[in-house]
């Protein structure tokens, strides 16, 4: 019983370090998003567009999931007129691929 | 008399005053903190060692109190008061108490800068903390105002990295330090782990609406998200309304909602107009007691959702 115990708050601690570790990770790339808005640069309005085009138009970047299609925000970005290279640099550290 | 060396600031000054004044060589005084109406004051009497007599009684802010309670007790009891390890049996308190390390910062003393090496959790005890950045072009761009329990430097909780922002001390603070290395101590008890999880998830959904709210809302909106937001965490209910209990000048909020700051001020003018909020005393107020009302209860029911 008393290894069970010690195995389920083994586990916990597992649990959390993954959900802390995530957590930690979003806000950095959260404060980042924040900053590029503010500071008004090309990535910031990259980013605004995306956040206007995953909330207006959803259903134009998303699957039938619901989950964004990369590739189909990217085209669409590039098509709005952004640079490519900023704008996939932008995905990709939004969606977690880089740091 | 270590008591008073331990002050500092306007306390000391007062307290010198004090001394010389009466003319007394020593004196003994007594710290203690009353509650009234709902609020924590804190205080330090002093009397003549001799009689005994009543000399002052002097209003302290809680940052200079605790500082006094750390220095004159020579412990730092910082990390088991908070809310965080509520949950702790006393004896995981006391482990949690030895990897703590109290930093007191003045108004304005940078804690960190970016690029410097992270290897500490902080976490805030009295006092407020704002996170910012520089940008290209030398403008300061605020990020986050932290206070009483908030966590910040989480980045460094399980790797050797940079600090990514700038963080200083907006006014008196007090902070709660832990090394990195220690940090898996802390996480051991489960529950403490959950609400580490809550505070950072709590932070997480507070950057996603200031992000929408800056791609949706015009400066009015956001002038007015940011001061519902601010009174959410630093309200005070008050005959004039709600009041925001912090320093903002029109540039500090330009910079919280990304606008100019002339923009700002003629944005807080048509406010005041429509009687939405009010200024006085250099304190912001929310004026429209049932709109916001409403809004403050939306947003603590998405909070909580």
């Amino acid at each position: 019983m008393h290894n069970r115990l010690k195995m389920l708050d083994y586990n916990k601690f597992n649990c959390s370090e993954t959900a802390i570790r995530k957590l930690v990770r979003d806000l950095e790339t959260a404060r980042w998003v924040l900053y590029e808005i503010k500071q008004d640069s090309e990535t910031g309005r990259v980013l605004k567009s995306i956040i206007l085009m995953i909330e207006r138009e959803g259903g134009g970047v998303a699957g039938d999931n619901g989950i964004i299609n990369e590739k189909r925000l990217i085209s669409s970005l590039i098509e709005a007129g952004f640079d490519g290279l900023l704008v996939t640099d932008a995905v990709n550290r939004l969606f977690g691929k880089i740091n | 008399m270590p008591v008073f060396s331990a002050l500092s600031g306007v306390a000391c000054t007062e307290l010198m005053k004090v001394t010389s004044n009466a003319a007394v060589v020593r004196m003994t005084a007594i710290f203690f903190i009353k509650r009234t109406q709902g609020f924590i004051h804190s205080f330090v009497k002093c009397f003549t060692e001799k009689k005994g007599h009543l000399l002052y009684t002097l209003h302290i802010s809680m940052t200079y109190f605790k500082e006094v309670i750390v220095r004159v007790t020579g412990k730092i009891k910082c990390m088991k008061d908070l809310e965080l390890f509520e949950a702790l049996s006393e004896e995981e308190k006391q482990t949690v108490t030895k990897l703590a390390r109290g930093l007191f910062y003045r108004k304005g003393d940078p804690i960190f800068s970016e690029g410097d090496p992270a290897d500490t959790i902080y976490l805030v005890r009295a006092g407020r903390v704002l996170l910012y950045k520089i940008s290209e072009d030398g403008k300061e761009i605020i990020l986050d105002i932290l206070q009483e329990d908030d966590i910040f430097g989480e980045n460094t909780i399980f790797e050797s990295v940079d600090h990514t922002m700038n963080a200083k001390a907006m006014e008196d603070t007090y902070v709660c330090t832990c090394a990195r290395e220690d940090i898996p101590r802390l996480l051991q008890n489960p529950m403490t782990s959950l609400k580490i999880i809550k505070t950072l998830a709590d932070k997480l959904n507070n950057y996603t609406e200031q992000m929408a709210n800056l791609a949706f809302r015009d400066v009015k909106g956001r002038v007015m998200d940011v001061l519902q937001r601010l009174a959410r965490d630093y309200g005070l209910n008050t005959p004039r309304g709600v009041k925001i209990d912090i320093l903002l000048n029109h540039q500090d909020l330009a910079n919280l909602v990304n606008a100019s700051r002339v923009m700002v001020t003629n944005t807080l003018n048509d406010l005041k107009g429509e009687g939405r909020i009010a200024v006085f005393e250099r304190r912001f107020y929310l004026t429209d007691r049932k709109a916001t009302k409403e809004e403050i209860n939306n947003a603590q029911q998405i909070k909580n959702a």
